[in-house]
C-alpha cells in the first residue's frame, strides 16, 4: 500500500487519490476513486471530466513548463509533482513556483524518489503531503514533516528575510 | 543633611551590593557576549559589547538553526553508521555538511564565512586539530578551513564544539549554494567603496538551509566585493556581485553569473549592471530558480550554471531570470533600510587611534624585515595603519598547512596586534588586517619565530597547491612535490624578488582546486596511461582583471617539471622590459617563445 504522509497526520491516513502513470483512450473511471491523472490526459478531459464523481488531481513532471498551466491550478483539487532521482531538486522549486506564482489553493503533493530525510524543506517549498518510497524510514518522515522549524527564510507561504523579524522584535 | 552617608560602613556596605546586583546580571546574560569573547589584555568587561568591532556575532535564531542542524546531522550520522540509511542516501546528507570520503580519512570542510575569523575560534580549530586530527588543518582557497583526518564517529562532536564558538560546516559542499566568499582586505583596503560583509552576512543566513536550493544540478558559489580591485575572483563564481553607486549615489550590484573553472573553464558574464541593494535576495533567488530548473542534470560536467548561461546565451538566461524576478519579487523578500542598517552595524569600524602615518619601527632592523615590509606587509586605509598577510607557505610544509601551534600563535598575534581577528586569503594564507605601524616590528619577530613570516608573498614561491595525489582519492597526479621542487630550485629570495609578482598554482586534477587556470603559470596533473603528467598553462591571471590561461603545449613528466618552469622563467628575464611583471610580458610576448625553450629540451 503506498504510504502518504500528510501534514499534522499520521502514518495510513486515509488517502482517497489513485495515481494513474497512463491513461489509455478507452479509460473509463469507476464512479467511486478520485483520481490523479497524467497531465496530458487531465487536459484532454477538462473541463467536463465526464464519468468523474469530482474533478480530477494532475501529476507533473518536476521541469515542466508551468506558464501555460495557469488553468490547470485553478481547477486542479490536488497537484502531484513527479521527483525523477532524490538527488534532482528541480521539483522544490517546481513546488515553491506552483504556490508562488500562481497562488496556488490546493494540495500540492510530491512522489517519485525521495528521502525522509528531504521532508522538512519538502513542506517549506509549499507541499503538504508526499508519497513516501518504500524503503524510507516512516518515523523520520513524519517527525521532519511536522517539525517546528526555525529558519533564517521561512517557507513559501510566509517568506522573510534573515533579518526582518529579528529586528522587528527589538 | 544626610549623616548616615558619612558612615562609611554604609558605603562599603552599598558599594558590595551594587558590585553583588552587577555580578549577578553579568552572569545572568545581561552581557550578552560573555561566553563568546576571550580575556582581551588590557580591555574591561563592559567595553567588549559587539567588540570583536568588525565580525557577526549569532543571536537566538543563527544559534537554533545551526543547533537543529547539527542535531539532524547527528541522527544522520547515527543512522548511517548502525546501516539505517545507506551509502547513496547518506552521501548527498553528508557532503552538506562538508563531510568528503578521501584516500586516507574523511575530510571535514568547516565555514569561515567570507573568510574571518575571530582568535577564540582560531583557538578552537586548534583544539580540534589536536583532539580530532594530526595536530594541523588546511586552509583551503576559498577561505574556508579543512581538516583532513577526522573520524566519521566524532564529526558530531567536532560540530557540536563548532557550533559553541559559532562556527559550522553547512553547505561547504555537494550541490548546494556554499560558503559566499569575499575580499579579505573588506573594510580596511583603500579602493574600497563600499563594504562587502553586512551583504555576504545576509547572503550567508539566507542561502543557509535554504529548503529550496539544497539539490541543485551543481555546486553553486557566491562572491561579493565593494572594491575597485577584484581579490575575491568574483568572476570565477557562478555568482560574482561587485557592490557600485549608480549617479543618484544609490547602492547596488553589478551582477556576473556563470563563472567557473574544472574542465570547462569560464570567465562570468555581466548580466546587470546595476541591482539595486534591496532587491538582492529576490534575484538571487530567481537566478537559482532558473538554473535549478533547467540546468543540465545528465551529465555532471555539464551541470553547473556556466553551462546553462552558455547554451542558452548571455541575452536569454538573463531575459529568464528577469521574467522570473518580476513575477514573484514580492515585499516580503526586499531588504529594508533598517535590515540593512542591523546588518552593517556589526562591522563597525575598530577603535583606531590617531597616529602619524609614517611611525615606522626601527630603521636599522636586519634587510630581512625590510623584504618583509616590502611583500608581506599593505597600506592601510587608516593613516598609521597597515595590512600584515602571514604566510603558510614555509619550506617543506604543503601550502595552506598550519598546525594548532600556529594556530594558537596567530591568535595570540591577533589579540595583541590586530582587534582579535583575521581572514584567511584565496591564496592560502592569513590576514592580520589591522596593525599598527608602530607595531610591525615586534609582530614580525614574533610571527618569524613561527615560521609564519616567510617574506614571499605575491612571489613565484607563494604557490597555491592543492593536497593532490598524496591525499586526494580524485587525484590524476600529485602536487605536493611539485611544490616541494619548485621551492627548492628557486630558493633564492632576492632572485624572487627580482622576478617580482608571479603567480603559480598546482591542482592534481581538472576539479582545479588550486584554481591552476588563473595562475600566471598553472600545472594540471594528467594522467597518461597511469603515469603522473602535467600541463602547462601560461597567462592566467585575477585581481586588476580577470584571464584564463592557455595550454603552452602537450603534457610533461614529473621530473621535467622543474626544468619547464626554470625555462620559463629564463624567457621571461631575457625578455622583460624593466620591472615588467611576468603577466605584462607574457602578454606583450605571446606564448611562442616560452614554449619553443620548454619543449626544446626534448621532452
Ligand atoms: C583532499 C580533499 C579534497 C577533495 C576530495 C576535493 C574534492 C573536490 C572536488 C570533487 C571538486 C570538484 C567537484 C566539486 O566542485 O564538487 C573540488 C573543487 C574545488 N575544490 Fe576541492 N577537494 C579537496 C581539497 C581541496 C582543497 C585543499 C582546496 C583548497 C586549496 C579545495 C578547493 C576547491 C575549490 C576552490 C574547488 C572549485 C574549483 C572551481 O571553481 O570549480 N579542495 N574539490
Ligand atoms: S584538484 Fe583534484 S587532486 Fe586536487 S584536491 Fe581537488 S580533486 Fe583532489
Amino acid at each position: 500500500m503506498q504510504r502518504v504522509i500528510k501534514q499534522q497526520e499520521k502514518d495510513g491516513q486515509h488517502d482517497p487519490w489513485q495515481l494513474l502513470t497512463d491513461v489509455s483512450a478507452d479509460f473509463v473511471p469507476a464512479g467511486d476513486t478520485d483520481y490523479i491523472l497524467p497531465l496530458s490526459a487531465w487536459q484532454l478531459l477538462a473541463p467536463e471530466f465526464k464519468g468523474f464523481q469530482r474533478i480530477p488531481g494532475v501529476w507533473l513532471e518536476a521541469d515542466i513548463e508551468l506558464e501555460p498551466l495557469a488553468e490547470v491550478f485553478t481547477a486542479a483539487p490536488l497537484v502531484a509533482v513527479a521527483f525523477p532521482a532524490f538527488v534532482d531538486g528541480s521539483g522544490f522549486s517546481t513546488g515553491s513556483l506552483i504556490r508562488e506564482m500562481f497562488s496556488y489553493k490546493g494540495e500540492l503533493r510530491a512522489f517519485g524518489s525521495l528521502l525522509s530525510d528531504q521532508l522538512g524543506y519538502l513542506r517549506r517549498c509549499g507541499y503538504d503531503s508526499v508519497v513516501l518510497p518504500d524503503d524510507q524510514d516512516m518515523d523520520i518522515a513524519i517527525q521532519q514533516f511536522n517539525a517546528d522549524m526555525v529558519s533564517y527564510q521561512g517557507d513559501v507561504l510566509q517568506p522573510y528575510t534573515p533579518f526582518r523579524r529579528r529586528i522587528s522584535a527589538d | 543633611m544626610f549623616p548616615f552617608l558619612l558612615d562609611e560602613r554604609v558605603w562599603i556596605c552599598t558599594l558590595c551590593l551594587l558590585f553583588f546586583i552587577f555580578v549577578c546580571l553579568f552572569l545572568s546574560g545581561f552581557y550578552p557576549y560573555s561566553a563568546a569573547i576571550p580575556d582581551l589584555p588590557g580591555r574591561t568587561g563592559l567595553q567588549l559589547i559587539r567588540e570583536y568591532p568588525t565580525m557577526y556575532q549569532y543571536d537566538e535564531l543563527d544559534r537554533q538553526v545551526v543547533n537543529n542542524r547539527v542535531q539532524q546531522f547527528r541522527g544522520q550520522m547515527n543512522r548511517y553508521l548502525s546501516g539505517e540509511l545507506s551509502e547513496e542516501a547518506f552521501l548527498p546528507l553528508r557532503l552538506q555538511n562538508g563531510l568528503y570520503i578521501q584516500k586516507h580519512a574523511p575530510m571535514l570542510r568547516v565555514a569561515v564565512p567570507y573568510g574571518m575569523m575571530s582568535a577564540q575560534q582560531l583557538r578552537r580549530m586548534a583544539e580540534v586539530c589536536d583532539r580530532y586530527d594530526k595536530g594541523y588543518c588546511h586552509i583551503t582557497t576559498r577561505q574556508n578551513i579543512q581538516f583532513n583526518w577526522v573520524k566519521m564517529e566524532d564529526v558530531a562532536d567536532i560540530l557540536d564544539t563548532l557550533a559553541d564558538v559559532e562556527m559550522h560546516a553547512i553547505q561547504t559542499s555537494g550541490n548546494c549554494i556554499r560558503n559566499t566568499t569575499s575580499d579579505p582586505l573588506a573594510g580596511v583596503a583603500a579602493d574600497e567603496q563600499t563594504d562587502p560583509r553586512p551583504y555576504c552576512e545576509i547572503i550567508r543566513q539566507w542561502s543557509s538551509l535554504h529548503p529550496e536550493f539544497a539539490f541543485l544540478p551543481r555546486k553553486f558559489k557566491i562572491a561579493v566585493i565593494g572594491a575597485a580591485e577584484d581579490r575575491a575572483s568574483i568572476q570565477l563564481h557562478d555568482v560574482g556581485l561587485q557592490l557600485v553607486r549608480n549617479a543618484a549615489g544609490e547602492t547596488g550590484f553589478k551582477v556576473w553569473v556563470g563563472g567557473g573553472l574544472g574542465r570547462t573553464p569560464m570567465l562570468a558574464t555581466l548580466i546587470w549592471d546595476f541591482l539595486p541593494q534591496a532587491h538582492l535576495l529576490g534575484y538571487l533567488k530567481a537566478v537559482l530558480r532558473v538554473y535549478n530548473r533547467y540546468g543540465r542534470r545528465d551529465n555532471k560536467y555539464k551541470a553547473r550554471i556556466k553551462i546553462l548561461v552558455n547554451s542558452l546565451g548571455a541575452a536569454d538566461f538573463s531575459a529568464q531570470v528577469e521574467t522570473e524576478f518580476q513575477r514573484t519579487n514580492t515585499e516580503e523578500f526586499q531588504l529594508t533600510g533598517a535590515e540593512l542598517e542591523h546588518a552593517r552595524s556589526f562591522f563597525t569600524e575598530p577603535a583606531y587611534e590617531q597616529l602619524d602615518a609614517d611611525a615606522c619601527s626601527d630603521e636599522d632592523a636586519p634587510p630581512a624585515y625590510h623584504h618583509w615590509l616590502r611583500r608581506n606587509v599593505r597600506a592601510h586605509r587608516v593613516a598609521g595603519y597597515a595590512i600584515v598577510t602571514l604566510s603558510l607557505k614555509y619550506q617543506g610544509t604543503a601550502p595552506g598547512d598550519i598546525s594548532s601551534e600556529q594556530l594558537r600563535r596567530a591568535a595570540d598575534l591577533a589579540e595583541r596586534f590586530s582587534f582579535a581577528e583575521v581572514r584567511n586569503t584565496q591564496q592560502q594564507n592569513i590576514v592580520l588586517a589591522d596593525v599598527k605601524r608602530s607595531d610591525l616590528f615586534a609582530l614580525w619577530q614574533e610571527a618569524s619565530r613561527m615560521e609564519l613570516a616567510a617574506p614571499t608573498i605575491g612571489t613565484l614561491s607563494d604557490v597555491v597547491c592543492c593536497p593532490g595525489g598524496d591525499f586526494c582519492g580524485l587525484a590524476n597526479a600529485r602536487s605536493l612535490p611539485i611544490n616541494t621542487a619548485i621551492q627548492q630550485r628557486f630558493d633564492d629570495l632576492d632572485y624572487l624578488y627580482d622576478l617580482g609578482d608571479l603567480s603559480l598554482r598546482i591542482s592534481g586534477c581538472i576539479n582545479a582546486c588550486a584554481h591552476h587556470h588563473i595562475a600566471n603559470i598553472g600545472i594540471l596533473g594528467v594522467d597518461k596511461k597511469g603515469e603522473e603528467f602535467y600541463q602547462l598553462t601560461l597567462g592566467g591571471e585575477t585581481g586588476k582583471r580577470s584571464q584564463i590561461g592557455k595550454v603552452l603545449g602537450p603534457s610533461i613528466p614529473l621530473d621535467a617539471v622543474p626544468d619547464a618552469l626554470e625555462a620559463i622563467v629564463d624567457v621571461f628575464v631575457e625578455q622583460r622590459h624593466e620591472d615588467e611583471p611576468f603577466i605584462s610580458t607574457y602578454q606583450r610576448i605571446g606564448k611562442d617563445r616560452f614554449k619553443e625553450r620548454v619543449y626544446a629540451t626534448g621532452h
